[in-house]
């Protein structure tokens, strides 16, 4: 290969750059615009610290009353009883400080005994061992599990035409099932591990939250959407808003997959921290069928998630 | 009984470049047979310091100060008016700051005027670079010499064309790795890639490192979101060594915008791991990429863009960079580097002996 001069290639990029901002408008305006766009943001961002500007009054209030400790007070004989004032204040200051604190620190004690002792139920319940090895179960609402191969083959046959949105994308396990099929599909997630994870097979896994994502998509963008993983465990109000959205950005024949464990399936502890989050495949039906779909339940091989649901649409969208 | 040298840090913490760059030295001049001590503004229990500076007396051989921001340890050198040899970091201009975050300012602004006052303590300058040595020249400072942050460089080249994607057509992961801050212009570099987006619509922007501040974070994403690029930019916050190599691995492009750099870590590590750069030309970044990336003097939106999906749609310049950055990077292996911190103390430490 022979040798490429750098400089040259650099010196090209810049004159292409001048080049085209003379040439094409559009791209001299979107530059001027980007340019806009941050400085109004960092205008606004920074004027934040207008209130620490204000808020420097305090410190200097704070600083000016502040005693130094290197500078005696004074030793001549006026001052001895001043100083003999502040010292008996200051015991009796300190004295009151710490019978609060202890009472302060007998509440916390006995709050966090009850919470122990709660705990220790819970574990008991969850048959935890106390030997540092986690049982089954545990976790499963803060980090949502990966989809099964059953799930994920599933899944995947059931999706309809494209383009297709997998929220959340997790790993991207669906979408790669999905992608083997030929249908054009991306994911959405929001854990940047998770986000590597998907980059590092080069599949289609965007970083972001579900819903903004959602949002901002075109109407009737999408053939198919498939909800997993986290929205087994949002609270009802964001699922319906979520099907509402859904709704809207689904093609007229569009589909609605749903791949959701049980809530009523969940081990003691997860249904103790995970009460009032997540809905059955059931509810999920009903809801769908008043969103206007057609919705019906697919046994699935699964331990877990033992039913998907399958919601076509019958009626029109209508924006919420 | 004083030890030879005295290494000074206001602190020493876990993952902190400085922090290791001092633990690599006090590892190379006890493996020389020198007695080392290092002396931090406060002590804590798992940093490994051996004193309190409040305790320090000023008495060893040689005292070496890593000085970046304003500090307490830097304030009792000049106290004590003791004789020290200044590693210098360079100092972020306080002007990046005034806005978003006026405390930080006010300490590299301290920082500055106790680098002037140093200067007259200072026996010799170390800088991380030639642009860091000038400073110090210009500071009065005859005695300086080059010698880079010393570091294990973490590099997992993988075989030629393996790390590479198959097809970059419309796509690509352009990487940044540092500190979200605002002389690290990373709003330069969302703002080239939404221009990018538009010759590349699948391409990705990954942004490694903690905000500092974190309003400058805050307006990083409202930017994504105004320039409607948020769901392709990823903010993947402060990472492990291992993530970090995975993300030079699994990125086609890193890119810098930055407008101060003392030195250029992320750069070197990028070459090290055989990821083309494309880094805007400012402070000590185009001595520290050299002729191993394309470094550019106009990081306006549309310029910064064509570089960037200049080397995303061009295998053959991503392999010339490739090649030429791993082999570049060899120039700070921990054995060639710390080969040059040792010439540059060598005569100060083994006087006497």
């Amino acid at each position: 290969m022979s040798e490429l001069d750098l400089k040259q290639v650099s010196a090209e990029i810049e004159a292409d750059a001048d080049k085209r901002r003379r040439q094409d408008r559009e791209i001299a305006q979107l530059e001027h615009d980007i340019e806009q766009a941050w400085a109004d943001i960092a205008e606004s961002e920074s004027s934040l610290h207008v209130i620490d500007e204000d808020g420097d009054f305090l410190n200097q209030a704070a600083n000016l009353a502040s005693l130094d400790p290197h500078v005696p007070i004074g030793s001549r004989r006026g001052l001895r009883g001043v100083k003999w004032l502040v010292r008996k204040l200051s015991y009796w200051y300190a004295r009151f400080l710490t019978d609060q604190f202890n009472v302060f620190a007998g509440v916390l004690i006995r709050h966090l005994r009850n919470v122990e002792t709660r705990l220790g139920r819970l574990e008991g319940a969850a048959g935890y061992l106390g030997d540092g090895t986690v049982p089954a179960g545990f976790g499963v609402l803060d980090s949502p599990l990966e989809p099964s191969s059953e799930v994920v083959s599933h899944v995947a046959g059931l999706a309809g035409s494209g383009p297709c949105l997998v929220l959340s994308g997790g790993k991207g396990a669906i979408v790669e099932a999905i992608s083997q099929r030929g249908i054009s599909v991306h994911g959405v997630e929001q854990d940047p591990d998770r986000v590597l994870a998907g980059l590092r097979r080069r599949l289609d896994i965007r970083a972001g939250g579900v819903l903004p994502h959602l949002v901002g998509a075109e109407d009737g963008e999408f053939g198919t959407i498939v909800l997993t993983g986290f929205v087994e465990t949002l609270p009802l109000r964001d699922l319906v808003g979520m099907v509402n959205q859904a709704s809207l950005k689904l093609k007229k024949t569009g589909r609605i997959v749903v791949a959701v464990a049980d809530p009523a399936a969940r081990a003691r502890v997860d249904a103790e921290l995970g009460s009032g989050l997540g809905i059955s495949p059931v509810t999920w039906r009903h809801l769908l069928e008043q969103a206007g779909f057609d919705a019906s339940l697919e046994p699935c091989s699964d331990s877990r998630i033992t039913e998907i649901v399958v919601a076509q649409r019958t009626a029109p969208p209508s924006r919420p | 009984m004083s030890p030879t040298v005295d290494l000074l840090i206001p602190q020493m913490a876990t993952g902190d470049a400085t922090s290791n760059h001092t633990r690599l030295i006090q590892q190379l001049l006890e493996e020389k047979g020198l007695e080392t001590r290092v002396v931090v503004e406060r002590k804590s229990r798992s940093d490994g310091s051996d004193l309190s500076v409040e305790k320090w007396k000023g008495d060893a051989r040689v005292s070496i100060l890593q000085h970046s921001i304003g500090s307490e340890v830097a304030q009792f050198v000049i106290r004590k008016k003791t004789p020290v040899v200044l590693n210098y970091h360079n100092i972020t201009p306080a002007s990046y700051f005034q806005s978003w975050q006026p405390e930080l300012a006010k300490s590299v602004e301290r920082g500055r005027q106790q680098l002037g006052q140093l200067a007259r303590l200072t026996r010799r300058g170390i800088a991380d670079s030639e642009f860091n040595a000038q400073e110090l020249r210009d500071l009065g400072i005859d005695d300086v010499v080059v010698a880079p942050v010393l570091w294990k460089l973490g590099s997992g080249v993988p075989p030629s064309g393996q790390g590479d994607s198959t097809d970059l057509d419309g796509g690509g992961t352009v990487l940044f790795v540092g500190r979200l801050a605002p002389n690290k212009c990373q709003h330069d570099l969302i703002a080239a890639f939404a221009v990018l987006s538009r010759f590349r619509p699948e391409a990705r922007l990954v942004l490694v490192g903690q905000a500092s501040p974190p309003q400058y974070l805050h307006s990083l994403k409202s930017l994504a979101r105004r320039l409607g690029v948020h769901s392709r930019v990823v903010f993947a916050g402060k990472v492990s060594d291992k993530n970090l190599l995975q993300w030079y691995q699994l990125s086609d492009v890193l890119a810098c915008t930055s407008e101060h750099e003392g030195f250029g870590v992320p750069l070197v590590e990028a070459m090290a791991n055989g990821l083309p750069v494309v880094a805007y030309d400012a402070a000590a970044v185009a001595e520290t990429v050299q002729d191993a990336g394309i470094v550019i003097r106009d990081k306006r939106p549309v310029t910064m863009a064509l570089a960037l999906h200049r080397v995303l749609s061009d295998g053959q310049l991503r392999q010339s960079l490739r090649d030429r950055g791993v082999k570049s990077a060899q120039r700070f292996d921990i054995s060639v580097t710390r080969e040059q911190m040792w010439i540059a103390l060598k005569d100060l430490v083994e006087v006497g002996d």
